[in-house]
């Protein structure tokens, strides 16, 4: 066989095989969302999204996951703002007073870490200090440990887009007179949309956990009520409701999973449009 | 009119000398051009006229800058207010990420040199690179829609509007088309007398089309610097009479 021919089929060979892991992989993520939405639209009804559960939710008896719901949307919505609040200014300052230095080296480093921890162990961590300052299980204490699992996240996603941002941004801005906390200012601005993915992913990340909200936020029956009091989440419902034997109570366990994938969608839709929108300014 | 004058700067990148001990005054409201070689050290001497060189935090500069015969380099000296007094045109158009007025309203702003005028300070200074007429309805419109000489000349624009003494251009016509770049020239022309203007070049036709004082470097170290026609029709040195020839570079 010449040369040509064997790079032609190399060519094809290759082609082929990265198809075929596109199909596993579309194939896969279809399969999750058709088992999850087929059996979730089973349990889904109007009354499982608008009531918080009655006594008897668990066994088979009326009412729904609201409490569940706003719960989660309370939690992440919390702990995704909070930790925005903390994360987006270390990363702004690592890149604005700190670059290339020995402290934004160790402190990347040990974001790397604290993103692998599971968050199992923030729960742990949570509880013990719950315990120490005398906090009981409590939307309170549920959004400070998720605070704590998705500023990792939050701030090394928007580390490496603001990583990205053109280093003649810098000198043009600075060039103009600008003191570096104006530039901080201008590079915020360039890197806003990023800033909204690397949000989206956090607020992704926190809906989601259920291992950290055992301890921390509790579990409740009743609507939120209160920033000391416990909250009911959509991951810690599912757990629930899959734990019981009654198949209708499984239903509704994929019904919440549904109510969750959902959100998580409408939130990707609503920030990919805010960032179309924001994104008009930003120099590529 | 301001006078900048440089003494015995020495730059190092990563310990290896860019700039060895260069010395020069440049004339005032005059255009100043720097010419030579990729490497030789025109843009980090024009960049360490700003102190816009210490971005970069492999460099150690040694020497002095004199504005008005204070060193620049004094650590009494506010780098802001040094880069405010001695703008700089970069070598590609780069718009800050927001609109075409606040690019032209930003330097005002942040200095604070508009009180309640601020629109008709935007129009004079798109006006006076001739920006006006084509963005006027579109103020509001994001700065990386227009076309890139439309940029180059807003990026003058914001520049001026900082109201600096010096202007410093690096090879600002280089990444330009060539009626842009015209463009650009003539109103680099045009600043002749108000301003005193450092620029570099790679272009030693722009260098004779424009400047007043040419500044020949060579590898770090100053060669040969002289009024126009001297430096053109008459080099002393024997590198700036190969480099002219197109011998070498």
């Amino acid at each position: 066989m010449n040369r040509q021919k064997m790079r032609k089929l190399e060519e094809t060979f290759f082609t082929w095989l990265m198809r075929f892991c596109l199909i596993g992989a579309g194939a896969i993520l279809t399969i999750i969302l058709w088992v999850i939405a087929s059996r979730g639209l089973q349990g889904l009804s109007w009354e499982i999204l608008t009531q918080p559960p009655e006594g008897s939710f668990y066994l088979g008896g009326g009412g729904g996951i609201l409490n569940a719901i706003m719960g989660s949307l309370y939690l992440a919505t919390g702990a995704t703002i909070l930790a925005s609040f903390i994360a987006a200014p270390v990363v702004l300052f690592m890149h604005v007073y700190a670059p290339h230095s020995k402290f934004a080296h160790g402190l990347r480093l040990a974001l790397d870490i604290m993103w692998g921890i599971p968050s199992i162990v923030y729960g742990a961590f949570g509880f013990a200090i719950m315990v120490a300052i005398g906090l009981r299980a409590s939307l309170l204490a549920g959004i400070l440990t998720l605070t704590l699992v998705i500023i990792p996240i939050l701030a090394r996603t928007y580390d490496e887009i603001v990583a990205m941002a053109p280093r003649d941004l810098r000198d043009v801005t600075l060039a103009l007179g600008s003191t570096r906390l104006e530039y901080l200012g201008v590079l915020l601005r360039q890197t806003l949309p990023g800033l909204l993915t690397a949000l989206l992913l956090a607020f992704g990340r926190a809906i989601g956990d259920a291992a950290a909200m055992l301890f921390t936020a509790g579990y409740t029956d009743n609507m939120p009520d209160g920033l000391l009091r416990p909250v009911a989440s959509l991951p810690v419902a599912v757990f629930f409701q899959l734990s019981t034997p009654f198949p209708a109570v499984q239903a509704r366990a994929y019904a919440s999973a549904l109510v969750l994938t959902t959100i998580i969608l409408v939130v990707s839709l609503l920030a990919q449009w805010t960032m179309r929108r924001l994104g008009r300014h930003v120099i590529r | 009119m301001r006078s900048l004058s440089v003494r015995n700067l020495n730059v190092w990148y990563n310990g290896q000398p860019a700039l060895k001990n260069v010395s020069i005054d440049f004339p005032s409201g005059q255009i100043t051009a720097i010419i030579g070689p990729s490497g030789c050290g025109k843009s980090t001497l024009l960049k360490s006229l700003n102190r816009l060189q210490e971005t970069n935090d492999q460099t150690k500069v040694n020497g002095q800058v004199l504005l008005d015969g204070a060193n620049i380099y004094d650590a009494r000296m506010d780098v802001t207010e040094v880069r405010t007094r001695i703008g700089l045109l970069a070598q590609k158009p780069f718009p800050l990420p927001m609109s075409i007025y606040d690019n032209v309203a930003y330097g005002p702003r942040i200095h604070g040199l508009a009180k309640g005028n601020l629109p008709e300070k935007v129009q004079t200074h798109l006006q006076a690179v001739g920006l006006w007429d084509e963005v006027q309805d579109r103020l509001k419109a994001p700065a990386v829609g227009l076309s890139v000489g439309q940029q180059q000349r807003l990026c003058l624009a914001r520049t001026l509007a900082v109201e600096p003494e010096i202007l410093l251009c690096d090879e600002s016509t280089a990444s330009l088309d060539p009626i842009s770049a015209r463009g650009v020239e003539e109103l680099l022309r045009s600043l002749r007398g108000h301003y005193t203007v450092v620029m570099v070049t790679h272009d030693i036709d722009q260098a004779k089309r424009l400047a007043d004082h040419v500044v020949f470097m060579w590898l770090g170290e100053l060669v040969e610097h002289a009024p126009a026609a001297q430096f053109f029709n008459a080099p002393s040195h024997p590198l700036t009479q190969q480099y002219l020839a197109r011998e070498i570079g």
